[in-house]
């Protein structure tokens, strides 16, 4: 009797469909939501780099320590102590405030990577400025928020986390190695492990490459993705022997338009890079100078507020 | 088996509200695309901007399924049961994956909406023949004792 009133419910007209729906609609939003925002923590971060305090504060004239890193001079736009210097200037072009950190290194070591939360998996975030304060760091920006996917090398600070081949390694990935020499590869070709075993200490999977060899990689037809031109961005790329900049430009407000690639890489082209990589722009993008957000990152284009990303690069000890 | 005039008539009637159903489906599909690409900052999907194509070609094709089935007297429920099923996984699927790459990011999790959405189609189709060409059988040897 059960059994034939069971199957006579579900017989009836809509039933299927009803049930059907709920079960796809289900199942459809446990997909999203196991992509966007259920967190999955995999490992703890390998720690091999040394934290020690710079005892570094933040000022608006110029102040000077004497601390185990030498005499440590700071203002409002710039750090200098025995080992590093950080000048930060503010420029305007392409309708666009782009923030530009020089950076000068007695090692390359001083150039590192720390991971949200101090923690690898998918989904696992934290704000640039969040991260960058956990690790002391002097000058930090976004990196290329490799827990938005589930594929693509991840190579922080020496460490392999991840050594399956992303589907879109025709971006190519930059590649840092022990000396602080940058290099593009694509995943395609060579193993991580490979990298490792050749001297590559940090890897971003984004891109696409914006100079090498000094000439741009873009051109004006070149999008991440499809993506609409101007947005805000995020570049790193090196000049010369342990000297970098670090770039990260406003976008999506009536202030600043933002920038396409190859305006990106124009830019970074006149400062005298030999090599020039895209990071994870949009609202991802974040520059974090002694304490404070430098820059004025938003999604929408309506709220100022940082987005919490994967990964950072740092300056610090 | 339709056994009167009224149930041809309400099958005519349910293939036509299916027929209409589907473009309406595949407009507001074209609705949403339009929609959500204007707050995705130029960021665009194949397969959201097309995913419309699914249920207007799938429905076409399942009207047409259901007039040759009317014309031999059969209502083949299971399988047009079966057959929106697959049509709305297959949409699923393109709008998951039309979502992450909108995003930036990359995903494989509309694989198995896909495999599981032509799986429905296949059986509907089979499910659909088999009924039909015993449906056929059954009609003709009527027509024959008629004679």
């Amino acid at each position: 009797m059960k059994k034939n009133a069971i199957i006579r419910f579900l017989t009836k007209p809509y039933v299927y469909a009803i049930i059907f729906s709920i079960v796809l609609i289900a199942c459809t939003t446990y997909s999203l939501l196991d992509i966007f925002v259920i967190p999955h923590y995999i490992s703890a971060a390998t720690d091999t780099s040394d934290n020690s305090d710079t005892s570094s504060t933040t000022s608006s004239g110029a102040s000077t320590e004497t601390s185990n890193t030498g005499n440590v001079t700071t203002t409002s736009t710039s750090y200098e102590d025995d080992n590093i210097k950080v000048t930060i200037t503010t420029i305007e072009k392409y309708d666009t405030t782009i923030y530009v950190a020089d950076v000068e290194v007695s090692s390359p070591e001083y150039l590192q990577t720390a991971l949200a939360n101090n923690a690898y998996g998918t989904n696992v975030t934290a704000t640039t400025s969040d991260t960058a304060e956990s690790v002391n760091a002097i000058l930090a920006i976004n990196g290329d928020y490799y827990g938005a996917n589930k594929t693509g090398y991840v190579i922080k600070n020496g460490t392999v986390y991840r050594s399956s081949v992303r589907d879109d390694y025709e971006n190519g990935d930059l590649v840092i190695y022990e000396d602080g020499s940058f290099g593009i590869i694509y995943e395609n070709e060579i193993s991580a492990q490979e990298l490792v075993d050749s001297g590559v200490v940090q890897l971003f999977a984004f891109g696409p490459s914006l100079v090498e060899d000094s000439e741009i990689q873009v051109s004006t037809a070149t999008e991440v993705d499809q993506s609409m031109t101007s947005n805000p961005r995020t570049a790193i790329g090196i000049i010369d022997e342990c000297h970098y900049i670090l770039v990260v430009s406003d976008g999506r407000t009536s202030e600043s338009e933002g920038l396409s690639l190859y305006e990106l890489a124009t830019i970074m082209q006149d400062y005298g890079c030999t090599t020039a990589y895209n990071l994870d722009g949009g609202g991802s993008s974040t520059m974090y100078f002694l304490g404070e957000v430098v820059n004025k990152p938003t999604t929408n284009g309506k709220t100022i507020k940082e987005r919490a990303v994967s990964d950072i690069v740092y300056i610090g000890y | 088996m339709f056994t009167s005039d009224i149930d041809r008539k309400n099958n005519i009637k349910h293939i036509r509200n299916s027929l209409i159903g589907y473009v309406l489906i595949s407009l507001f599909l074209i609705a949403f695309y339009k929609i959500y690409i204007s707050f995705s900052y130029g960021q665009d999907s194949y397969y959201m901007r097309y995913m419309f194509l699914v249920s207007l070609i799938g429905g076409l094709i399942e009207v047409t399924i259901l007039l040759v089935c009317h014309k031999n007297n059969y209502r083949p429920r299971s399988s047009f049961n079966m057959w929106n099923s697959g049509l709305a996984l297959i949409v699923s699927g393109c709008l998951i994956e039309g979502i992450v790459s909108i995003s930036g990011r990359y995903t494989d999790a509309e694989e198995a909406y896909f495999m599981a959405g032509v799986a429905f189609l296949i059986l509907a189709l089979v499910v659909a023949v088999i009924r039909l060409i015993s449906a056929v059988r059954i009609n003709n040897a009527r027509l024959s004792q008629e004679a």
